[in-house]
């Protein structure tokens, strides 16, 4: 066909960016994977040690678990909070533009200036938030810096003691968690707010001449209607939450003992401070295995709910 | 109402690390709580400018996250007309490879892009920082599907004038298309200008790195000094606020562009 000479000529530029820079890196990486090396001394064969190695590892697993405690935290919350507040944001009320601008401020921030201001506020001496719980007579908690688990604490604070196993995320995952939600939440309601604009006003004044309550109204029109929205938004969530890095690179750097270590950190730690190239490629393709699992298992369980 | 108590939640770590910027040490440890400082300093900036080659910094962002922007916009432009209106062979599958393309996480392929930037000999320079990001699955994806909705008939009768494909494209789709190369000029300029990571990895000499890891340095400097710290965060935010309450508008509108364009 004639256009076909343009159009490669076209897409020339795109791909070979892809090609270089995506593509062919997605291969190599696996490739490395299977080898062990360190940028200095030639690779070496070495089969699937790397992954055996990961699965022993203590390290790699506490990694994963706090990804996962991550995720668990701050997806549904956030997700949670921007629908809320997309919500309340869809009525008429004077200075909408105001309240936009100030939930999508976070987002703009990068994720090193949100991290620094937040730490900041969680600082142990001088942090706002500590200065807050002691007016209402909390005791006040190292923020950053406390490996102990949440639910430990909170057991604590009745004078019980929780094995160590069932602390569940430690205060510190979770503070990182508060700034992770912060910073998001503004990007989703928007998106939100966009999907609920979409809904003709007819429909609610028509449930409503029909007698059907706020509560019912949300459950049979807004929710279904918004379904493709919601599910577009908490793929993206759980993507994004799992690629987790500047946070903790700037605040914690995995600290204390490990608690708030996660996958993409630990990549970044075994492949550039370690130099062990061909383990922190497998971890990275775990993340890929598993990122890709999580979105195939969300289509399937949300996708299936999904009304168009 | 339960909106009000949100939207300050959001600005409020804000003001209050501004404010923060403009104590001195002695108030920052005392009276860290006042929004108003007790006496206001400029010394935290000026140390800010002194410690650290912020200029160079920010230069070196502005450099990087120009061209990236700008070359997008091109290649871009481009690819995505490909896609929306010539007719090629493989022009589906093609177009899915690179929607696929999306999906993988930057981690699974920073070592090995590294790898290969280093066979080229290209770690520490700003091509490291730029190449990678000249074109993008994303830009010529959310560009296709804008092209896709201008009416055919535009085509059909700037070709019976006699213009060319490429003609076309400059003269009459890319004018039309403002809002939305604008949309995608904002983000992936906010995008590379917060970038950390891949920056971090890439570069060794301090004099070519960005503005995110000259903000970092300050962590490392001993002791926290936290006034200094919330001037540099806000020098280092203050232009993309800006830009953003400027281009307010449109960057919205393109975000539930591409929410909702599934």
């Amino acid at each position: 066909m004639r256009d076909t000479k343009r159009a490669i000529l076209f897409i020339l530029p795109t791909y070979l960016v892809i090609i270089t820079f995506i593509i062919i890196p997605i291969f190599f990486a696996f490739y490395i994977s299977f080898n062990k090396w360190n940028l200095l001394a030639p690779m070496k064969f070495i089969g699937f040690s790397n992954y055996i190695k990961l699965f022993r590892s203590e390290e790699f697993w506490k990694a994963l678990i706090n990804t996962l405690y991550y995720t668990f935290i701050t997806v549904p919350l956030c997700v949670f909070f921007a629908l809320v507040l997309a919500m309340l944001l869809n009525t008429r009320i004077k200075g909408i533009a105001f309240y936009r601008v100030a939930y999508f401020m976070p987002v703009m921030t990068s994720f090193v200036a949100s991290a620094f201001i937040w730490q900041w506020i969680f600082q142990s001496q001088n942090g706002i938030l500590n200065f807050v719980f002691g007016l209402i007579g909390l005791k006040p908690l190292s923020w950053l810096n406390e490996p102990k688990g949440v639910f430990t604490v909170l057991f604590e604070s009745f004078g019980l003691r929780l094995p160590d196993w069932l602390g569940g995320p430690s205060i510190t995952l979770v503070a990182i968690s508060i700034i992770s939600i912060w910073r998001h939440v503004g990007y989703y309601m928007i998106i939100f707010l966009a999907g609920l604009q979409n809904i003709p006003r007819s429909y609610y004044e028509a449930a409503e001449i029909d007698g059907a309550g706020p509560v019912r109204r949300f459950f049979s029109i807004t929710l279904p209607i918004l379904s493709p929205t919601t599910f577009f938004v908490l793929i993206m969530a759980v993507i994004v939450s799992f690629q987790v890095f500047e946070l903790v690179a700037v605040t914690t750097q995995g600290r204390p003992l490990n608690s708030s270590l996660v996958l993409v950190y630990f990549v970044y730690q075994k492949a550039f401070k370690f130099l062990e190239v061909g383990y922190a490629s497998s971890a990275a393709y775990i993340l890929f295995v598993i990122v890709l699992f999580l979105t195939y298992l969300q289509v399937k369980v949300i996708g299936k709910r999904v009304h168009y | 109402m339960l909106l009000i108590t949100g939207a300050i939640l959001m600005i409020f770590p804000f003001v209050w690390g501004f404010s923060t910027s403009f104590k001195e040490m002695r108030e920052v440890l005392a009276n860290p709580y006042n929004l108003i400082p007790k006496r206001f300093t400029l010394i935290n900036y000026q140390n800010v400018f002194t410690s650290i080659p912020i200029v160079r910094f920010f230069l070196n962002s502005v450099i990087v996250s120009l061209s990236i922007t700008l070359s997008q916009l091109v290649t871009c432009s481009l690819s995505a007309y490909a896609f929306a209106r010539l007719r090629f062979p493989f022009r589906n599958g093609l177009f899915y490879i690179l929607l696929a393309t999306m999906m993988i996480p930057q981690q699974v392929i920073m070592v090995p892009v590294y790898i290969i930037l280093n066979f080229f000999r290209l770690i520490d320079t700003y091509a490291a920082m730029i190449l990678p990001f000249v074109s993008s699955a994303f830009g010529t994806f959310l560009l296709r599907q804008f092209f896709m909705t201008v009416p055919k008939e535009l085509e059909e009768a700037a070709f019976l004038d006699g213009c060319s494909h490429l003609g076309f494209l400059i003269r009459i789709l890319l004018p039309l298309s403002r809002p939305i190369l604008a949309t995608l000029a904002i983000f992936t300029f906010m995008w590379s200008w917060n970038n950390y990571l891949w920056p971090l990895i890439v570069t060794n000499r301090i004099e070519i790195r960005t503005l995110q890891y000259g903000l970092a340095m300050f962590k490392e400097e001993g002791g926290i000094n936290w006034g200094q710290l919330m001037a540099g965060t806000t020098i280092a935010t203050v232009p993309i606020l800006a830009m953003f309450l400027v281009a307010q508008k449109q960057f919205i509108e393109g975000i539930t562009l591409t929410g909702l364009k599934e």
